[in-house]
């Protein structure tokens, strides 16, 4: 009977064609992405238009599109827009900017070069969390090693609690931050596309009597611009959605000094148990990012 | 491969998935009645020695299985919301204290416990510490250990600038002049590097209980019963002058722009590079400990200066509380009423110096003894000892906190900076009716 039953399976199996075959040995991915990817994007988005607070279960009540507008008269959402513009603005050019300059410095032959490579990678070897806390301890006003090189350069005369000095320098600490832990990563992703283009093309243009900057404008830029596309596509993403390095590093404070989109969105969720804002914050954040990929997308389209 | 072949690995996966699904449901339909042989689930914030004691004991003299565990306080906040508003019956006790009491508490999440513990008990338990599991009158739980700030200072910083180390300031006047007089420039570079006062404004918590101490001094409250804003009355406005005035002074230690913490608080206190500061508990163990601290034997104590004719102080008690959808609250209260036991109790005083929840262990000779602290917080414990709670409170630090920090830098006058936090909280708290 059950012998019957199998090959009853096996011969049904046998007759599937290709494409339903297909679908029922991935069913297995596509149950789990339904359980823990698309059912919770989906539900999130019923969250968004309703006041849905897990802290005040008898003021739940669908309120429609009322997140939504409600996050542009904001001020601390509004000014966390800025913030994130200036953050992943100068995250993504220092980041690429500096990656750049080391992967043509490593592409030059010189003692030394393995370990520089190896010293390179420490930064982006480091989890994020333990670089927050790193940098927390370097700029501590306290035992901070950053007051104790100023102070010896005679910069400063006393250590100094740098977050609370004003806005712009808590911000710009963070991104320095940042940065120290991103420039390996494009570092090391440009060297490869900096390997990659032929010599002859430098051979060539300096017969042509190209200098130095003409060299590097007409032959190494467009013989990189995919991988440097990609690299400003990923710094650009990973600064939208900056999270660890705040949270560990300044809680988004002093105030609301470094209080970036994505940090605002975990503290309604999950501070303040706001989620029908903090879930409207969040898909606001979303199509942001969405566009952006559109954006960098269609201009890779146009690259290749 | 076989079509065969693939087939069976999507089967075997298919129930691997239903197995991992299925074991958690089959192993939570736990039907005990009696209490021995049943097995509570403790979900508690990190406590440094207070609780492996105890869980150990309580197994053995109950046969009530803990299963106990930590977790880092803002994960253990979401962590119990999602559980609260999902009804889940996973954990029988959870840690609390007067914030979060007044939050899961309004919102119906936590049992109210009034009517189920004795009275004898209820006398016995010091108001300070019954703050961090009650909520306009309601009791949600039981402390597991009194934390109130008293006043600290460094003895032989007091003796060098020639104040006595006997008598430690009793008003707010007293305590400016201390603070003056202990703000010196030691190494003649004609600023200061050693400070009189240590305060700490390093995120929005801390900068509010740093107002919150003047605040209750000036007998003010944050807000009324109604949840109207009171902070920025003419008391509010007082107290903060009266923080806003230390630093006008310039004896107050720049490190408090950055003290985050008790932790921070007390590394810096024991640095011996400040003379004084209202801390909790803790700070007697860590400045008597040589690895720690470069005032060993120099730790001098009393009551919070007062600024009207009594002193008053900021809480910071802890507690357990049962939730509403544990289905094992008979052995959860069990838990709570060991934990608030005079033996558990005394062997957490002694244990790690926190102080206990109940007034007859501080009676105790043994206690006394060990922990010569225990006077002066006995007698602090008699007057006010309040901390900013209800469901609001986390939001309204928020921004009320950077309001404090620009009065104590300057940038705004108390009343302009208290106003603005008025008008901020007036609408926070409009989103939570």
């Amino acid at each position: 009977m059950r012998e019957s039953l199998l090959r009853k399976l096996s011969r049904k199996v046998d007759a599937l064609d290709e494409g339903t075959f297909s679908y029922l040995i991935s069913s297995p991915a596509l149950i789990l992405f339904l359980l823990l990817g698309a059912f919770p994007i989906i539900y999130s988005l019923g969250f968004s238009l309703w006041n849905y607070r897990l802290n005040v279960p008898s003021g739940r009540h669908f309120v429609g599109l009322a997140n939504y507008i409600s996050m542009f008269h904001d001020p601390v959402f509004l000014g966390s827009l800025v913030k994130t513009a200036y953050y992943t603005v100068a995250t993504v050019c220092l980041s690429t900017g500096l990656g750049l300059i080391a992967a043509l410095l490593l592409n030059q032959s010189f003692v030394g070069k393995g370990i520089f490579l190896l010293t390179m990678l420490v930064p982006w070897a480091i989890p994020k969390v333990v670089n927050g806390l790193m940098w927390k301890w370097i700029y501590d006003g306290n035992y901070g090693i950053l007051n104790a090189i100023l102070m010896r350069l005679g910069l400063i005369h006393e250590y100094q609690w740098w977050f609370v000095k004003s806005p712009a320098v808590a911000m710009t600490l963070v991104i320095l931050a940042d940065v120290w832990k991103n420039v390996p990563f494009a570092a090391l992703l440009l060297l490869a596309a900096l390997q990659a283009v032929p010599i002859s093309l430098y051979e060539a243009a300096r017969c042509d009597g190209a200098n130095a900057w003409q060299q590097f404008k007409h032959v190494t830029i467009p013989g990189i611009r995919y991988t440097l596309m990609m690299v400003l596509i990923l710094q650009t993403m990973w600064s939208l959605k900056a999270f660890d390095l705040i949270y560990t590093l300044t809680r988004g404070g002093p105030g609301t000094n470094t209080t970036i989109t994505y940090y605002y969105v975990y503290q309604q969720a999950f501070d303040y148990l706001n989620l029908g804002y903090g879930s409207a914050l969040a898909y606001f954040v979303a199509l942001v990012i969405i566009i952006f990929s559109a954006f960098y997308v269609r201009i890779l389209g146009r690259a290749d | 491969m076989s079509r065969r072949y693939h087939l069976s690995l999507v089967v075997g996966l298919l129930g691997l998935m239903l197995l991992v699904v299925a074991v958690p449901v089959v192993g939570s339909a736990e039907t005990s009645k009696s209490h021995a042989g049943t097995t509570i689930t403790v979900l508690s914030a990190p406590g440094p020695g207070i609780m492996p004691p105890v869980l150990e004991e309580f197994q053995k003299k109950t046969g009530i299985k803990v299963n106990y565990s930590e977790m880092a306080i803002p994960s253990l906040h979401s962590k119990l919301a999602t559980l609260f508003a999902a009804g889940s019956s996973d954990v029988d006790v959870v840690w609390t204290y007067s914030a979060w009491t007044a939050e899961f508490g309004s919102a119906g999440y936590l049992e109210p416990l009034g009517d189920k513990i004795s009275e004898d008990l209820k006398k016995d338990l010091i108001p300070g510490a019954l703050e961090a599991v009650s909520y306009k009158g309601v009791l949600y739980g039981l402390p597991r250990f009194l934390s109130i700030r008293s006043f600290f200072y460094n003895k032989q910083m007091f003796r060098e600038a020639g104040l006595n180390p006997d008598q430690p300031p009793k008003t707010w006047e007293e305590f400016k002049k201390a603070a003056i007089a202990l703000t010196r420039d030691k190494n003649g570079d004609g600023k200061a590097d050693q400070w009189g006062f240590l305060s700490e404004y390093g995120s929005p918590n801390n900068c509010v209980m740093a107002f919150e101490m003047p605040l209750y001094l000036n007998d003010g409250h944050m807000f009324d019963k109604d949840d109207s804003v009171l902070f920025n009355d003419a008391r509010g406005v007082k107290a903060l002058s009266e923080l806003v005035e230390l630093h006008k002074l310039g004896v107050v230690d720049p490190a408090s722009m950055g003290i985050a913490s008790g932790t921070d608080k007390v590394t810096r206190f024991v640095s011996g590079l400040v003379g004084m500061q209202f801390g909790w508990a803790n700070t007697y163990a860590f400045a008597n400990d040589p690895q720690k601290s470069k005032m060993v034997g120099q730790l001098g104590f009393g009551l919070i200066p007062r600024i009207l004719d009594h002193t008053a102080t900021v809480g910071g008690s802890e507690g357990y509380a049962i939730p509403k959808s544990s289905k094992k609250k008979e052995a959860a209260l069990e838990f709570l009423e060991f934990v608030a036991s005079k033996e558990s109790q005394k062997g957490i005083a002694m244990r790690t110096g926190w102080m206990p929840v109940r007034y007859s262990v501080f009676e105790d000779r043994e206690v006394q003894r060990a922990l010569p602290l225990s006077k002066v917080v006995a007698e602090q414990a008699k007057y006010r000892a309040d901390r900013f709670a209800a469901p609001y409170a986390q939001e309204v630090i928020d921004s009320l906190g950077p309001e404090i920090l620009a009065a104590v830098k300057g940038i705004k006058s108390p009343k302009q900076a208290l106003d603005d936090a008025a008008a901020k909280a007036k609408q926070i708290v409009a989103k939570y009716k």
